[in-house]
């Protein structure tokens, strides 16, 4: 079960790092089978920008308190340590003393969450970021899978390598701004379709994404369309129409 | 440790405003890009509501001239920033590459004594205010360290800009409390749904909320969270009066 859903993934991103390679999609993809192959409950992928802080640019999931943990360790906390580091953090238990962060942890338990796993995205020398897995249960992941997440990680750096999200030889500043830039523009399309089509952020998202899909059009493109108002609205309806009486409810 | 570059970029522009005796606004922050970034000279080019945008401020004549060339010609590194939205970064002006790419800016601005041009967008995903410009007279790249360092000046000089719009808004002296929540996906989403709410475009949703957090003495990203939560609306007609 474990190998097969390993096999699925790389097929599957492989699919995606082809040309017309939407950086945005395969962070999200990323993120989405890091849950299903790792059996975490949440994965987010986090860059360093040019201000040295780590910004989200794929999640498995939309919920506000799982992007406001992600946010939370904008500036300090085991991703930055991890990126710091350039090793991995474990906080196996967000309630048991000592705990190095402990608003943070407060913060993760109440989402529900009992632990937390950072693996470095490293480039050579160089660390760009962190991959950051949330499970419910507390403990530590095995060292099986502890390796595939590292693995994951790299793959996640070679796909951003990919979309020249960074170069070989340095991460230029310039070059991140891309992804970033991005990802805002989807985060305000998404506010711009929640509040049109009086939908939730997820569901917009969502919405986004298969309209992309289906149009094969960048993820950053219909979201500037959106904004644009130039974007076919009743096709992007019956998308999200669609999508809302599909979804399962989420923990 | 990250926050140290914003901390030091910050440090920087009070310290120089301060030698020449003046606040820090957007064009003082230009005039300390000379000493932080080792340019000749920078310039913000601000669009306005002609979508061809005009020039705030230079910090010397060279800029003031290369602003006028992207005007009249819509050509060159500052032109195809704006438009793009991404940074443009021109080492070595009078480049085989760039003389092809902008044949008449590159010749005008080479006789006005450029020799580098580095372009850094105004920019939050839908949100284009315009473009920080610098140049130098002699070819050669920034260092890493300056183009991060360009980054965050960019970023603080929209910020500062976005809160001169909110003011405009405010009808009582309000000081915003905020740093840069620039970087928030709830202040994004919230942009979003307000300028639905509004009608208004994306840039003018992101000012009134920043209007609305000042004037009622709270976080901008507070405001956003009660908006993407449902909880606060604001309509066209919503003045934000101070209590």
């Amino acid at each position: 079960m474990f190998l097969e859903n390993l096999a699925e993934t790389f097929v599957e991103l492989a699919d995606t790092m082809v040309a017309g390679f939407d950086s945005v999609e395969f962070m999200h993809l990323l993120a989405n089978r890091c849950v299903a192959t790792l059996e975490v409950d949440a994965a987010g992928i986090l860059l360093v920008d040019h201000r040295g802080e780590l910004q989200v640019v794929g999640a498995s999931s939309d919920r506000a308190r799982l992007i406001e943990l992600f946010e939370l360790q904008h500036r300090q906390g085991p991703c930055m340590e991890c990126y710091l580091t350039s090793a991995p953090v474990t906080v196996a238990s967000f309630t048991e003393p000592p705990q190095r962060w402990p608003e943070f942890s407060a913060v993760a338990k109440d989402s529900g969450f009992g632990a937390l796993h950072a693996l470095p995205m490293r480039l050579r020398e160089q660390t760009v970021g962190a991959l950051n897995l949330f499970s419910v249960e507390e403990g530590v992941l095995s060292e099986p899978t502890l390796r595939v997440a590292q693995a994951m990680a790299d793959v996640a750096t070679i796909g951003l390598l990919q979309a020249q999200i960074i170069s070989h030889r340095e991460l230029l500043a310039g070059q991140l701004q891309h992804a970033l830039q991005s990802r805002v523009l989807i985060e305000q399309a998404k506010g711009v379709l929640a509040e049109r089509l009086q939908i939730d952020m997820s569901t917009a998202f969502e919405t986004l994404r298969q309209y992309a899909r289906s149009h094969n059009d960048y993820l950053s493109t219909v979201a500037e369309e959106v904004i644009a108002g130039t974007i076919d609205m009743a096709a992007l309806t019956a998308v999200a129409e669609a999508k809302a009486s599909t979804r399962h409810p989420r923990p | 440790m990250s926050g140290e570059r914003l901390a030091k970029v910050l440090a920087h522009l009070a310290a120089d405003a301060a030698m020449r005796g003046t606040a820090t606004s957007c064009e003082a922050a230009c005039e300390a890009c000379v000493t932080l970034l080792g340019v000749t000279g920078a310039q913000l080019t601000l669009m306005n509501g002609t979508g061809r945008g005009e020039s705030r401020y230079a910090t010397n004549d060279i800029g003031a001239q290369l602003e006028n060339l992207r005007f009249t010609l819509g050509e060159g590194p500052c032109e195809d920033s704006v438009r793009s939205g991404t940074p443009v970064l021109a080492a070595d002006l009078d480049s085989w590459d760039n003389d092809r790419r902008w044949p008449l800016y590159v010749r005008a601005a080479v006789a006005a004594g450029a020799r580098a041009v580095f372009v850094f967008p105004l920019r939050s995903g839908a949100i284009r205010i315009g473009a920080l410009v610098l140049h130098r007279t002699s070819p050669g790249p920034l260092t890493q360290e300056q183009i991060l360092d360009a980054h965050v000046v960019a970023d603080v000089v929209m910020s500062m800009l976005l809160d001169e719009m909110a003011m405009a808004h405010l009808e009582a002296e309000v000081i915003p409390l905020d740093g840069m929540p620039l970087s928030r996906a709830e202040v994004h989403q919230a942009t979003g749904m307000l300028s639905v709410q509004m009608g208004v475009s994306m840039d003018e949703a992101l000012v009134r909320l920043r209007a609305h957090a000042f004037a009622h003495d709270q976080s901008v990203v507070d405001v956003a969270r009660d908006i993407v939560g449902r909880r606060l609306r604001l309509s066209p007609e919503s003045r934000s009066d101070p209590r």
